[in-house]
Parts: structure tokens; C-alpha cells; sequence
């Protein structure tokens, strides 16, 4: 692991290396303890693990949200200072501005930033049409539903044209229909862009399904337990599920992830 | 749905927007017009207080003869004068109302937003709130004698601290998320504050716009208590000095009832600009 | 001996007595003696008030009531009504317990009684033709309260020494006062129209007029006792003497007007007939002395004495008004369109001297 860091570390995206967090107050909250974290360029990594494993913290951690408590987070070989537009968010909840329409949603990042219209304008069009909200360009956020929102909260972070994607659990809040709608469009969207994205998720079907490699990680306090490579062929489809390859890595995370909340409940005992 | 749709809303009229806020139907005027008729009862029945309580009939034949009776000038100040009185007294309610507004906003958002601001400036906003307006009247009579200035003052104060902690707390309210959404987004303080935090604080703001316009037009009776020439308080006093009970009540309905109109013009407004929100 | 105080010739009358020698006149001449020193005391209490002031005679002493009665009087807080101040004592003696509330406008005390909270007020002599017009009877005007000269109070620098200096002027006026229907009758009388000048009405208190003159707000104003003195005595008014406004002939010199009740007047006269002796014995009091006077007006207002004093001087207890006076206000301002109605033919009903005539000695 560690030879592979060496090699590794010059074309990565993404570096977490010996991180800790707590977070302090009343009752202090050891969130991650001594992480270590790779992430080549333009891979698609998923982290899973057990509720309140910490894997959103990481999240935030790359984002410039939280700095840690001791450790080193890099982005691209530098120090993560603050949330910019070259790490761009999704969230779980899409966060629009409720009183911006879609378009203006989509194109709030480029005019924050001072860009001109013909700028941005084009590839605007283009990748809210990706998404298929070219009919709810004046629409308000109360006029859609989940599964629209997120799309808006994809599209936005499209036109950012980042250099890596943070997804926090995008698709936990939808049905399961529109969930699988979502992911159809992301493997499409991804195969296109080929960023490196971090996609924390709790779902282990969905962490196969999209991402080249898959963290799992231990329970409070979080830790990488484990990091399993997706060798499917791409282009994916969502009936890969049924596919035995597929099942059989699932049996391995999922087993992981139950022995780890396993042994949170026994701890607790 | 587009702008076409927001501007249907603001088209319908004032009947309509009165019928839609109370529920739209004839059993809205029930109660008031069975007060009224108990009230006028009252009166021929010789219940009332004789010279001091008035009865509806009084009151609108008084109102009738305040609004479009000959202005003969002389003593009779209660013949046709009530668009004059109306004007003037809007016209303060007006400046101090804008005033009000053009501090309190700014202010409250800087004090919800940052935590500096706040240490600075919340402690002593927060402990002169507490005086009633009608406890600042000898101080801003020393203060601004029997100018105008000391009305607009009065008006001002009374619709000030509804709007600031209504602003202060919808900068406050601010989702975590929408605050990370922007500043991934790479938008500036500058940009965050004008561009985020105000627009969020919008359904807020204009809570306490309504509930400060309220406030405006019954600190007017207050502010003009003092040698102010004209206005709806100043007739208030005035009338009831030289015995005209009739004008006082008509006096206070019409306070009422632009105390009421102000209320439905800042609703159309609100649903003019903040449209994301279901406005009551 | 006429110019001498009334008790000084007591004193000598009764030592005259002495000398003549009581043992031997004691049983037949002593109550002769008696009688005569009676009469001549009366004589000579008679002279002695007749030398010093115009005031009333006051009728005797009336007899204290058999059961403790309570009344309530309002009252404003103004030099002219400071006997109010002078008689809760006498009242106790004659078995009426007086309860006293304090108002700063006549129109306060007026709301007050016509709602019924008082039994006794005093109130402007036009809050009567108010009352009437707005359908209330319930209200009998006693008597009046007193006189003085009313001049205008103007600020230094503003120079006005005859009426139509008025014109252009910013004047300061408490709406409805009783001071302001005699400025505004004046005006009338003297040709000045009221609208040659801007009107300033300051509600409430007449501090309130007395800062706007200080600031320079308003040129004159037009109030009463002591805020009549107050710029005078603080060095940034003047009284413009020759303008006197109780002149008018539609209101004249009355200051105010003690009025009760009609229920008070049907289920207490006789405590009310009491105030009014209490009252009037104060006021003969008072106007046989400036000093006792200018002393009663410190105590009331809570003023400097040097202030009441110029207040006693100018100000004459007793009841000047008569109804005819108050006819004439009453048809006058009608006419200027102040009032609704012309109420001077209900005036009559709405005013009973009787009380007033029994305890005057008339």
C-alpha cells in the first residue's frame, strides 16, 4: 500500500494522509482517526461504511468545509485551505437557491465569478439539456421535484468545470425509481467528463455500480478498512446488478460494512 | 410558474385579495355588521355614555361631512379637510416608515450574518428596545421641539426594531448547506452576502415590514400628539379637546383602514418578490 | 384702628372689658356686653374687609353635615384654583371628605365629570355649550373661579405692540383651552382674522408650549399660570401689556368654572353647598392678602414664591361670569363654526346659582 502511495502520488487527485477529526464541544467526537487516503485523477471512487462512519466528514474535509484536526488533506498536491470551484458539491438535499430558477441556479457559479454571458451561456444550454431540464429553464426550485432538483444541483456543478466532483449522498433522499433514473444519467454524464469524482453513499449496489474503486470504512472512528477495485467494463448499465461478477463483489462490502456495524452494536453492549 | 403568473396574482383586485385572505365568502361581514347594529342599538336605546360614545350614524355622517363637505375655512376643522389630514399624516408614516426600513435591513442582516457586528452593536439596539414609543415622547420633544422631524422620529423608532429583528434573524436562519453551496461555488463574502443571504432573509424582512407598517401607523397617533400641525393623531386630540367624539371614532376607522390598505400593498409586494414563498 | 387686622381689634375690645371690671358687672352687664362686643366685632370684621378687598360676603358658617358625606372634585393644577388646595381641612369640620384628582387640561376634567367619575370640576366656562352640544346634560355650572388680565406672552426679539403685529407671526394656542376662546374672541372684536397669522395648536401640557417659544418654534403663545411667568422669569419672553385679551366682549376675564354633577346636585347638595362656602372662604382669604395668596399659590403649583408672586397680583379670585356671558360665547362661537349646535338657550337650565347666592351671603 504504502509503494503504491509512492508511485501514486504524482498523478493523484485526492490525498488524505494520516488525518484525524474530532469534533469538540459537550461530548468530543473522534469522526476519523488516522486516515489514509488515495485517489488517482480521473477516477470514480465511492466510500461506504456504517452510519456515523465519517464518511461525509472526509467529504467536507476535501470540500474545505472542516480542516483537520491534525493530518494533511491535499487536492491535486495542494493543501486544502477553503471551498473553491475546482472541488465542486453536490448535496444530499441539491441546497438550489429556492428563490433562483433553474437557470439562474445553473449559472450562479459563473456569474459569481465575474465570467461574461458568452462565457458560459453555451455550455450552459448544453448541459441543462444533458439533464433533461430544458423545458424548466424558468421554473422555481417549489415547482420541482427531488429527482429535478438534484439534476439542477448536477448541472450546476457541470458548468463549473471542475477538477473534481464531491457527491454527498445525491440520491439519498429520492424514491427508487428516480434513484436509478439518477444513476443512469451519471454513468452517462461521467463517461463523457471522466473527472475524478468522491461518492459517498450508503447504498453498496450503487457504489459498485458507478465507481472504479470502492472505500469501505470501518465504524466510529472512521478508518479505511478496506479499498476494493471495481473491475466491471464501462460503458455500465443498471441491470449489471442481476450480473454475477456484480453480486459477488457486493457479498464481500456488504459483509464488511454488517461487521462493522456488528461489532458498533457489541462496542455499545 | 413564469413572470405572466406573478403578475395575474398582483391584477386581482383589492376586493378580491380581501375576500381570498379572510376566506372569500359573505359570512365575513357578518359579525362586524351584528356589532355595528348592537352599537347603534346601544345608542337609541340610550346605553351609551351621552356626549362621549357615539353612534355609527354620528360617526359616518361626521366622516361624510370630514371627507366631502365645504372647506369653509374658520373654525370648523372637521368640514372637508380629511384628504388634507390623510396626506400629512402619510406622509410622515411614509419618511419615518422608510427610514425604518433603510436602517433596520442593513443592520439586521449585518447582525444576524456577523458574529463581530453583533458583539458591536446588538447590546445597546437590544436594550433601548424595550422603551415604548410613547416613552421617547418628551425626549424627542426636547430633542426636536414641535417640528416634523420629531414625528418621523417617533414613527421611524416604532417600525424600526420589528423589521431589525425580523432581518436579523432570517440572515441568521440561513441553511448551512445553501451557505457551502455558494462558497463552493466560489462566490465572494461580498457576493454570499448580497447575492445569499439577503434573498434568504427576504420572507423574513418582509414579516416584520408588515408588522413594523402596523406599527408605523399607530405611533402616528403618538408622534403627532405635539403642536403638529395636521394628521390623523393630531385630529385625534384635537377633535376630542373640543368635544367632536363623532370625529375621534371616525378618526380612529380611518386609521384602521389605511393601517389595513399599507398591510395588502406590502403583501403585493411580497408575493411580487419573493415568490418561492406561499405568502398568508 | 380701621386699617388694623380683624383679631388685633378683637384684642382690644376685650381688654376694654377688663378694665371696665368684671366682678361688679358680671352678673347683668356681662352679657350685655357680650351682645355688644359681638356686634362691634362684626362691625368692625365687615370694615376691615370692606377697607382691603371687593370680595364676597361670605355667608356663616354652616353646620357640619350629620353623616360624613364623600366627594369627589378634579381639578387643574393652575394658579387661579389654588384655593382647592386651602380647604380639605375646613371640609373635614363640616363632615364632607373631599378625594382630589388632578388633571392637566380643563378637557380632561371635563371627559372625567361627563362620564361621571367626579362630583365636582373644574372645567373651561365654554367645556358647558362643549357639553351641551354633544347631547350631554348631566352637567350644572356653579360659578366662576376668577379674573385677571390675559396678555399674550411673546418671545424677545419678536416685537408686538399692537394686535396687528399678530399678523405673519407663528402662535402657539392649546386647542379648546378656555384661553383660547377668549384670544380668538378677542381677535375677532379687534379685527385681526384668524388666519393672518399661522396657528400652531400644541396638544397636551403647556410646557410643551412654554419649550416651543424657549426654541424659537413659535414667536407668541397663548397659556396660562404659571407658564404665563415662566419666560418672563427665565429672561426669554415679555408680556405685550397693552394687548390684553380678557377684554372680549363674547367671553370677558373668566378663568374657570367650578361645575358639579346633576346626580351630585340631587343626592349631596348640601356637601357641595359646603365646598362651595369652603371654597369661597379660602378665596376671600386670599384676596385680602397677596402674600397669603402668592404663599397658597407656591404651596399648589410647587412654584417659586418670586413667581407667585407676580401671579397674586395679577389675579382675582371670585366668580365673575354670569350666564348671560356665557349665552354669548356660546352663540358666538357657534357662529364662528366652532360649535355644532347653538346651545345659548339650553345654558339656562344647564346653570344653577342658587348654591353659589346661599353661600355668598346674596
Amino acid at each position: 500500500m504504502a509503494g503504491e502511495n509512492r508511485t501514486e502520488m504524482t498523478s493523484d487527485a485526492i490525498n488524505l494522509t494520516s488525518v484525524t477529526k474530532i469534533f469538540g464541544g459537550a461530548k468530543p467526537v473522534r469522526a476519523l482517526d488516522n486516515v489514509d487516503l488515495s485517489i488517482g485523477k480521473g477516477q470514480f471512487a465511492a466510500i461506504v461504511g456504517p452510519s456515523g462512519c465519517g464518511k461525509s466528514t472526509i467529504l467536507n474535509l476535501v470540500a474545505g468545509f472542516e480542516k483537520p484536526t491534525s493530518g494533511d488533506v491535499r487536492v491535486d498536491g495542494k493543501p486544502v485551505r477553503a471551498p473553491g470551484p475546482d472541488r465542486a458539491v453536490v448535496f444530499q438535499e441539491a441546497a438550489l437557491f429556492p428563490w433562483l430558477s433553474v437557470w439562474e441556479n445553473t449559472i450562479f457559479s459563473a456569474k459569481a465569478r465575474g465570467q461574461p454571458k458568452s462565457a458560459y451561456e453555451h455550455k450552459a444550454r448544453q448541459f441543462l439539456a444533458r439533464v433533461g431540464l430544458t423545458d424548466f429553464h424558468d421554473h422555481l426550485p417549489t415547482q420541482l421535484s427531488g429527482g429535478m432538483k438534484q439534476r439542477v444541483g448536477i448541472a450546476r456543478t457541470l458548468v463549473m468545470e471542475p477538477h473534481l466532483f464531491l457527491m454527498d449522498e445525491p440520491f439519498g433522499a429520492l424514491d427508487a425509481q428516480t434513484r436509478i433514473d439518477m444513476q443512469e444519467l451519471l454513468l452517462s454524464v461521467w463517461d463523457e467528463l471522466r473527472r475524478t469524482v468522491v461518492f459517498i453513499t450508503h447504498d453498496v449496489d450503487e457504489a459498485i455500480l458507478l465507481a472504479d474503486v470502492v472505500f469501505v470504512m470501518s465504524a466510529r472512528p472512521g478508518r479505511i478498512r478496506s479499498r476494493v477495485p471495481i473491475e466491471l467494463p464501462r460503458p455500465r448499465s443498471v441491470d449489471l446488478i442481476t450480473d454475477p461478477t456484480f453480486i459477488a463483489l457486493k457479498r464481500d462490502i456488504f459483509n464488511q460494512i454488517r461487521h462493522e456495524a456488528h461489532a458498533v452494536r457489541t462496542a455499545a453492549n | 410558474m413564469t413572470a405572466a403568473n406573478g403578475a395575474v396574482e398582483i391584477e386581482r383586485g383589492a376586493a378580491a385579495r380581501f375576500g381570498t385572505r379572510f376566506g372569500g365568502s359573505a359570512l365575513v361581514v357578518l359579525v362586524p355588521l351584528a356589532l355595528l347594529c348592537l352599537w347603534e342599538a346601544a345608542g337609541a336605546a340610550g346605553l351609551l355614555p351621552t356626549g362621549l360614545i357615539p353612534t355609527p350614524t354620528m360617526v359616518i355622517r361626521a366622516w361624510y361631512v370630514w371627507t366631502f363637505g365645504p372647506d369653509t375655512g374658520g373654525f370648523n376643522a372637521y368640514s372637508g379637510t380629511w384628504t388634507q389630514v390623510v396626506a400629512n399624516s402619510a406622509q410622515r408614516v411614509v419618511l419615518g416608515y422608510a427610514l425604518a426600513v433603510l436602517l433596520a435591513v442593513p443592520i439586521g442582516i449585518l447582525v444576524g450574518w456577523s458574529n463581530l457586528v453583533a458583539k458591536l452593536v446588538d447590546p445597546t439596539l437590544q436594550s433601548l428596545r424595550p422603551i415604548p414609543i410613547t416613552a421617547w415622547l418628551p425626549f424627542s420633544i426636547a430633542l426636536f421641539g414641535i417640528k416634523d422631524y420629531g414625528a418621523i422620529f417617533l414613527i421611524c423608532l416604532g417600525a424600526f426594531y420589528p423589521i431589525l429583528i425580523n432581518a436579523t434573524h432570517g440572515a441568521r436562519s440561513l441553511d448551512q448547506n445553501l451557505h457551502r453551496a455558494a462558497l463552493m461555488m466560489g462566490a465572494s463574502s461580498r457576493t454570499i452576502l448580497f447575492r445569499v443571504v439577503l434573498p434568504n432573509a427576504l420572507p423574513a424582512i418582509f414579516a416584520g415590514m408588515r408588522i413594523g407598517a402596523g406599527i408605523a401607523w399607530s405611533a402616528v397617533i403618538v408622534a403627532e400628539l405635539v403642536a403638529v400641525k395636521s394628521g390623523l393623531g393630531y385630529v385625534l386630540w384635537d377633535a376630542y379637546y373640543i368635544g367632536r367624539m363623532d370625529v375621534v371614532v371616525a378618526d380612529m376607522a380611518s386609521i384602521g383602514m389605511f393601517g389595513f390598505l399599507t398591510d395588502c400593498l406590502l403583501i403585493a409586494l411580497q408575493r411580487r418578490l419573493v415568490r418561492w414563498q406561499n405568502v398568508a | 384702628m380701621g386699617s388694623r387686622h380683624t383679631a388685633e381689634g378683637i384684642g382690644v375690645m376685650e381688654r376694654t372689658g377688663d378694665l371696665v371690671g368684671k366682678r361688679e358687672l358680671a352678673t347683668c352687664i356681662a352679657p350685655v356686653l357680650g351682645a355688644l362686643r359681638q356686634l362691634l366685632c362684626g362691625a368692625f370684621f365687615l370694615a376691615a374687609a370692606g377697607a382691603v378687598t371687593t370680595a364676597t360676603a361670605l355667608s356663616p358658617k354652616p353646620e357640619p353635615l350629620p353623616q360624613p358625606v364623600k366627594i369627589t372634585v378634579g381639578f387643574g393644577k393652575v394658579a387661579h384654583l389654588s384655593p382647592i388646595g386651602e380647604i380639605a381641612q375646613r371640609l373635614k369640620e363640616l363632615n364632607v371628605e373631599m378625594t382630589t384628582v388632578e388633571f392637566i387640561r380643563y378637557a380632561d376634567a371635563r371627559t372625567a365629570i361627563a362620564t361621571g367619575s367626579l362630583d365636582i370640576a373644574t372645567i373651561g366656562p365654554a367645556d358647558l355649550p362643549i357639553l351641551l352640544s354633544q347631547n350631554n346634560n348631566n352637567i350644572v355650572g356653579l360659578m366662576g373661579a376668577g379674573e385677571s388680565p390675559k396678555f399674550i406672552v411673546t418671545r424677545n426679539g419678536v416685537d408686538i405692540k399692537k394686535w396687528e403685529d399678530l399678523k405673519g407671526k407663528k402662535i402657539g394656542v392649546a386647542p379648546a383651552s378656555a384661553v383660547w376662546f377668549q384670544f380668538a374672541a378677542m381677535l375677532k372684536e379687534v379685527g385681526v382674522p384668524y388666519n393672518s397669522f399661522t396657528e400652531i395648536k400644541i396638544q397636551g401640557a403647556a410646557p410643551n408650549a412654554v419649550a416651543a417659544l424657549k426654541k424659537g418654534d413659535v414667536d407668541v403663545i397663548v397659556t396660562w399660570e404659571p407658564f404665563e411667568s415662566q419666560p418672563v422669569a427665565e429672561n426669554f419672553g415679555y408680556w405685550a401689556e397693552g394687548l390684553d385679551y380678557s377684554k372680549s366682549k363674547a367671553v370677558g376675564a373668566e378663568l374657570g368654572l367650578i361645575s358639579a354633577t346633576r346626580d351630585a346636585l340631587n343626592t349631596k347638595r348640601e356637601a357641595v353647598r359646603r365646598f362651595l362656602w369652603a371654597y369661597l372662604e379660602a378665596v376671600d382669604r386670599l384676596n385680602s392678602s397677596k402674600e397669603e395668596f402668592a404663599k397658597a399659590i407656591a404651596k399648589f403649583q410647587g412654584i417659586d414664591l418670586e413667581v407667585a408672586n407676580r401671579m397674586a397680583k395679577n389675579i382675582k379670585l371670585g366668580n365673575f361670569l354670569t350666564l348671560a356671558q356665557m349665552q354669548l360665547q356660546a352663540k358666538t362661537f357657534f357662529e364662528l363654526g366652532l360649535f355644532q349646535k347653538d346651545v345659548s338657550a339650553q345654558l339656562g337650565s344647564a346653570y344653577d346659582e342658587e348654591l353659589y347666592k346661599s353661600v355668598a351671603g346674596k
